[in-house]
């Protein structure tokens, strides 16, 4: 008689051979002409809009000092912009910052009131009630989405 | 050289094949790499798409592959990664989901039969066999078909399944057991025994 272990090494054996000796899988006749094609649309593109590799030489050798040359650019621009800010300027831009301060903190403040009331004039059993009711909503809808999941996704075949 | 599976991603082309010259090459490997793609994902469409994407950063870096007798490996490498990352796109629904399913196929392990001496089904033909183990693979569930395909089609060691699909250990060894349970079961029913294959 053979033992359960005995029997599991003899199927691997068997289920390996079995597995190996199978030939690939037939292609899709479609999938050749499908490269191909996307392999003729991407050449097609223009060329800035393929890799830095495909560039033509001139351009690529002429992208490195129009890139510094931009870069140098942007540094000259923030430091004159910096440069000509005036401290009348600095200070209407701290106030506008200042009252959008206000404004959120004066929201927040109403939120916190308006929850304060709800807590003292609803009895606690309603809110609790109703905490838990979203619960249980979104417990029944959970285990709907794992049931179709399971039958949809993970065994498609099986319910065929 | 060594080749990796971005290898032709980091690489830019050095020398663009012929479209002839290309379409010998996809011919030689589009069976491999569609097979490979397909037995994972059970799903004909997203194996043709995710055979097109292997075959698009083969073209790229064409250059390396060229004549190189590892292309096939390389081809394979990168069409087993990219249908893991599509699957894996999935992962956390699949291993949850999965978990749960292995509680309740707890008790499905039946005694198996080995080595009929003769068969009723001796007439079957090669490729309807073939045909008829495909089938079975394509019924098994996603989390005992994928290790089993990662095992027994690409050969990898159990740790690097665990690596790869991000499970334990010995839930993919679980898993891989039962689905060679599972396979010789749904093949027992279609009358094929899987030790009568290997005479």
């Amino acid at each position: 008689m053979n033992s359960p272990q005995h029997d599991a090494e003899r199927l691997a054996q068997h289920i390996h051979a079995t597995l190996q000796r199978l030939p690939p899988l037939k292609a899709p006749a479609t999938l050749e002409s499908r490269v191909l094609r996307e392999l003729a649309r991407r050449e097609a593109r223009p060329w800035w809009r393929q890799g830095f590799g495909r560039w033509p030489l001139a351009a690529r050798l002429l992208f490195v000092p129009l890139s510094a040359g931009f870069i140098k650019l942007a540094f000259l621009s923030v430091g004159a912009f910096g440069s000509a800010l005036n401290s009348a300027q600095q200070s209407m831009v701290l106030s506008t910052a200042e009252n959008r301060w206000q404004t959120l903190s004066g929201a927040l403040q109403s939120l916190q009131t308006i929850g304060a009331l709800v807590f003292q004039n609803v009895p606690q059993i309603w809110i609790y009630g109703a905490l838990g009711f979203a619960l249980l909503l979104y417990g029944s809808l959970f285990g709907i989405g794992a049931a179709a999941f399971r039958s949809l996704v993970v065994t498609p075949h099986a319910a065929r | 050289m060594h080749l990796t599976d971005d290898t032709a991603v980091q690489t830019p082309t050095q020398e663009s094949p012929s479209p002839a010259e290309f379409t010998t090459f996809m011919r030689t490997y589009q069976n491999m790499v569609y097979s490979t793609a397909a037995r994972l994902t059970c799903d004909p469409a997203q194996a043709e798409d995710i055979a097109q994407e292997v075959f698009l950063r083969a073209h790229r870096g064409f250059g390396q592959l060229r004549g190189n007798p590892r292309a096939a490996g390389w081809l394979k490498t990168v069409a087993t990664n990219l249908t893991l990352t599509h699957l894996t796109r999935y992962r956390k629904r699949w291993v949850f989901f999965s978990q749960l399913q292995n509680d309740e196929d707890g008790g499905d392990q039946t005694e198996l039969d080995f080595a009929a001496d003769e068969s009723v089904f001796a007439d079957v033909e090669a490729d309807q066999r073939q045909e008829q183990i495909e089938a079975a693979l394509r019924r098994l569930p996603e989390h005992q078909r994928v290790p089993l395909v990662l095992f027994h089609f690409e050969e990898l060691p159990y740790e690097e399944i665990a690596t790869r699909l991000r499970v334990s250990l010995p839930k993919v060894k679980t898993d891989i057991h039962r689905a060679r349970a599972a396979l010789a079961r749904i093949l027992a029913q279609r009358g094929i025994d899987v030790a009568e294959l290997q005479a």
